[in-house]
């Protein structure tokens, strides 16, 4: 850890010296507006943000010189404005980078390219789902909303071996997710807004490992998988754990894209579970303190021109004891199918037409339009 | 039932093979007459650079000076999985900077840097 110090403070003095004349500023956001219509129901406000919504963002990269960087990033959306990236990049080789401040840890393929500009469907994928999905309050969102942004330490790197074929790697240290005492779930609200102070005096961890395979000059395998741990409650009682595997394969210019996502999270039975939960005790008379929520999403993305295609399946499902208020049972499930396409305007500018069928086991099925224009300045 | 599956899958290539031929770094050199050396590049950009974002993002960049592209590839080059080595960066900054400011800007550039 000491060595990694020293290494880090040489890359920054390494900077220093480069001279304020290659201080570099580049401005860049995007915007997505989009109509979600919800056909099936008469006021879908009831089980959704339908209707307008705007996702903003806004950011400036700073570059010191050819090691060092700094990146701040504004959003605005349905949770007003909030800052999604604040942290420096210190890079000491391509195998060693350090990231310092506010930024979404690495995890999974999607988030990656959560920007509504960087990715063809008006929403996300239901295990990153941060409010769009269908009764998302009944499901409390999906397995780790995206972007997750968070105040930490990340180290990360890359092997590059032949053309095309590399090893990533990145571990973190993280103020980790929030609730309150006595939680049943994640609050994902609480764990975004202020105070933006780890609630726990304990960091949440965690790690990303891929793999890419080239295949030709432009085509390329990528195997990944994530992880992440720690507890959420203010008395470090209730811990979760995330994992997480991804598969793309590209050829040219179409993707195939596969994760999966998993969370088991350990909630308070408190003194008297029975007058909690809807389900009783096990067979050998205890209670699970523990519920799994698991999501995947496959979708094969195409470009045709000015258009680009996706057709989309992804789906949740949650098992363990509910609260007795929760419309959910004990085991859940939601399945959707999504058939999507894009028209380029002008530029990287494009309009976003898709249409969605939600497959849920405790409510009745729904359809959902969006319509929407995204693009970057 | 199988005969509109089969044309719906008919439909769809019929659409991507409307997109087909066109080289996928011509964006970037349009209305540009490039030396081969730069179409080259510029495909090898196209192929990187759209596994995050769409290509013409490249287009909005807001870059004063061609050395200016070289640290910009750069900090896009360490971005989580971006697949872009060394030497390819310093070959797509040479697309970037002839995309910008030209022939000249290359040349500004100097021997043997990017």
């Amino acid at each position: 850890m000491k060595r990694l110090a020293w290494l880090g403070a040489a890359a920054l003095a390494a900077t220093a010296a480069a001279g304020a004349d290659e201080l570099q500023r580049n401005f860049a956001g995007s915007i997505q507006a989009d109509y979600m219509a919800v056909p099936t129901e008469d006021v879908a406000r009831k089980i959704a943000f339908d209707g307008a919504t705007i996702e903003l963002s806004m950011k400036l990269a700073i570059d010191f010189g050819p090691n060092t960087s700094a990146n701040v990033k504004v959003c605005y959306a349905c949770h007003g404005f909030e800052v999604g990236m604040a942290f420096f990049d210190i890079r000491v080789a391509d195998q060693l980078n350090f990231r310092v401040g506010r930024f979404s840890p690495s995890f999974g393929e999607f988030p990656l390219r959560h920007d509504p500009a960087n990715h063809r469907t008006s929403d996300k994928p239901l295990p990153y789902d941060m409010g769009r999905m269908l009764r998302y309050q009944e499901w409390n969102e999906g397995v780790l909303p995206a972007p997750w942004v968070d105040n930490g330490l990340e180290i990360s790197g890359t092997q590059y071996f032949r053309k095309l074929t590399q090893l990533d790697y990145a571990v973190y240290a993280i103020m980790g997710p929030k609730a309150n005492a006595g939680a049943l779930d994640f609050d994902f609200v609480q764990s975004h807004t202020p105070y933006y102070l780890d609630n726990n005096s304990r960091p949440t961890v965690g790690g990303r490992l891929a793999f890419t395979l080239g295949l030709g000059e432009s085509s390329t395998a990528s195997l990944g998988a994530s992880g992440m741990y720690g507890t959420y409650d203010p008395d470090n009682k209730l811990h979760f754990l995330i994992g997480g595997a991804d598969l793309v394969l590209r050829l040219e210019t179409v993707f195939l894209r596969a994760e999966y996502l998993i969370r088991r999270t350990q909630f308070d039975l408190g003194a008297s579970p029975q007058t909690t939960f809807r389900y009783g005790p096990g067979p050998d008379g205890k209670y699970d303190d523990y519920f799994v929520k698991d999501g995947f999403y496959t979708e094969l993305e195409f470009p045709a021109g000015n258009f680009d295609f996706v057709a989309r399946w992804d789906g949740l499902r949650r098992k363990g004891n509910v609260p007795i208020s929760s419309p959910l049972r004990s085991e859940s499930i939601v399945l959707r199918y999504t058939g999507a396409l894009t028209y380029r305007v002008w530029q990287a500018l494009r309009i976003k037409l898709s249409g969605e069928f939600y497959d849920f086991s405790d409510f009745p099925d729904e359809a959902v339009i969006h319509l929407g224009l995204a693009g970057p300045f | 039932m199988r005969t509109e599956r089969w044309a719906g899958v008919a439909l769809l290539v019929a659409i991507a093979a409307c997109g087909a031929g066109e080289p996928p770094g011509r964006v970037l050199t349009v209305g540009r007459n490039p030396p081969p050396e730069i179409v080259d590049a510029c495909d090898l950009a196209s192929r990187r650079c759209s596994r995050c974002h769409p290509l013409e993002r490249l287009l909005l960049a807001h870059v004063s000076a061609p050395g200016s592209w070289v640290m910009y590839v750069d900090r896009m080059r360490h971005q989580p999985e971006s697949g872009i080595t060394e030497p390819e960066g310093r070959t797509i900054v040479r697309c970037l900077v002839f995309h910008s400011f030209g022939p000249e800007g290359l040349s500004s550039l100097g021997e043997g840097s990017p």
